[in-house]
């Protein structure tokens, strides 16, 4: 990023080809649309291009991408379209994740399995939508990017303490959506 | 939800996550041998993340980069035709320039603006005693008064 801040612009494209699958995937996770998680991932880019002059390399830089990544989620969801609707996304109409065997193939693994995972995906990203919003972002953010709570602190603006509170009632709640998939898991 | 009644369970997540310090660690390894419900939460939470983690990453659509970087060339045209003499206007240079054209603006209202209304110096003693004046018809007048018997009788004439 200091890079392409004293302007090596060659610099930007690595950046995002490093991060855009997380990033994708982050935005993905957070609102349960593709297409809407590709517009706000693609969003995050260019607010990273477009903060490259002012860019202070206070923390890591993917803290500070996903900080980012984190606003622009949570500014998607303050839309009139998400702040009212009380009904989950219907799966069938989202386009919901890649086909399963687009899945098997990627994996390596039986078409049957295939069809396991997606359902399993459905559920799980319904039940993340189920989280209020910080604690969404803080879930995300600890289980699939492996963020400490100090830098998730400084993504969703909030403490330490706070972290540790949102994603402990977090899993917990996740823990009561997801119950039969928790009890099946021994016998995986 | 169900309410833990063990006021320990909130360090569960801490404790998956690496986020105890060491001192907490200790305490909190002795109060699992003792506490099943904080056992069982342990269990639980960590079966919950490998469920989690096993819901599989989404390919991006063939034209994300396509899409992305037209938005990028779209808005560095936007920017370069808005802000074309920017880099020659940056930081205080901009402060300065604005408040420049904000001085020949207010000054060029003060030159331009209508005369206000100017007074000879006897108006602005008449605007002060008004109220006084207001009653200078009765004074004038007082000489009619005075006579008003003899006018009365026709004695005098106005």
């Amino acid at each position: 990023m200091l890079a392409f801040k004293d302007g090596d612009t060659a610099s930007f494209g690595c950046l995002f080809d490093r991060y855009k699958t997380r990033i994708v995937n982050y935005c993905r996770r957070f609102m349960n649309d593709r297409e809407t998680a590709e517009d706000m991932a693609q969003e995050v880019f260019l607010r990273v291009y477009r903060s490259a002059p002012k860019y202070k390399p206070e923390a890591a830089f993917s803290t500070w991408i996903f900080k980012i990544a984190t606003n622009v989620c949570l500014n998607e969801l303050r839309r009139p379209k998400y702040r009212y609707s009380t009904e989950s996304i219907d799966v069938s109409k989202t386009g919901d994740g890649d086909p399963p065997l687009e899945i098997a193939d990627k994996l390596g693994i039986a078409p049957e399995e295939a069809v396991a995972r997606k359902e399993l995906d459905a559920v799980v990203r319904r039940a993340l939508e189920e989280l209020p919003a910080k604690q969404r972002a803080a879930v995300l953010l600890r289980i699939y990017d492996g963020f400490s709570y100090e830098e998730i602190a400084k993504q969703i603006g909030k403490s330490e303490k706070s972290v540790k509170a949102l994603i402990h009632r977090g899993r917990n709640m996740l823990k009561a959506y997801l119950k039969d998939y928790i009890d099946r898991e021994p016998e995986r | 939800m169900k309410r833990s009644k063990c006021n320990m369970e909130s360090m569960v997540s801490a404790y998956m996550d690496g986020a105890l310090s060491e001192v907490e660690i200790r305490r909190f390894k002795v109060h699992l041998k003792e506490c099943p419900e904080c056992r069982e939460s342990l269990k639980a939470l960590t079966a919950l993340d490998k469920v989690l983690r096993q819901s599989s990453d989404v390919s991006l659509s063939p034209d994300f980069d396509a899409v992305f970087y037209e938005k990028l060339n779209r808005e560095s045209r936007k920017k370069s035709w808005f802000l074309g003499p920017a880099p020659y206007f940056s930081g205080l240079k901009v402060w300065a320039a604005a408040s420049a054209c904000a001085l020949m603006i207010v000054t060029g209202w003060m030159l331009t603006r209508p005369d206000p209304v100017r007074m000879t110096a006897e108006e602005i003693v008449i605007a002060k005693h008004f109220d006084i004046l207001q009653d200078f018809e009765i004074i004038d007048n007082l000489e009619l008064l005075e006579n008003w018997e003899a006018l009365e009788s026709g004695e005098a004439e106005l």
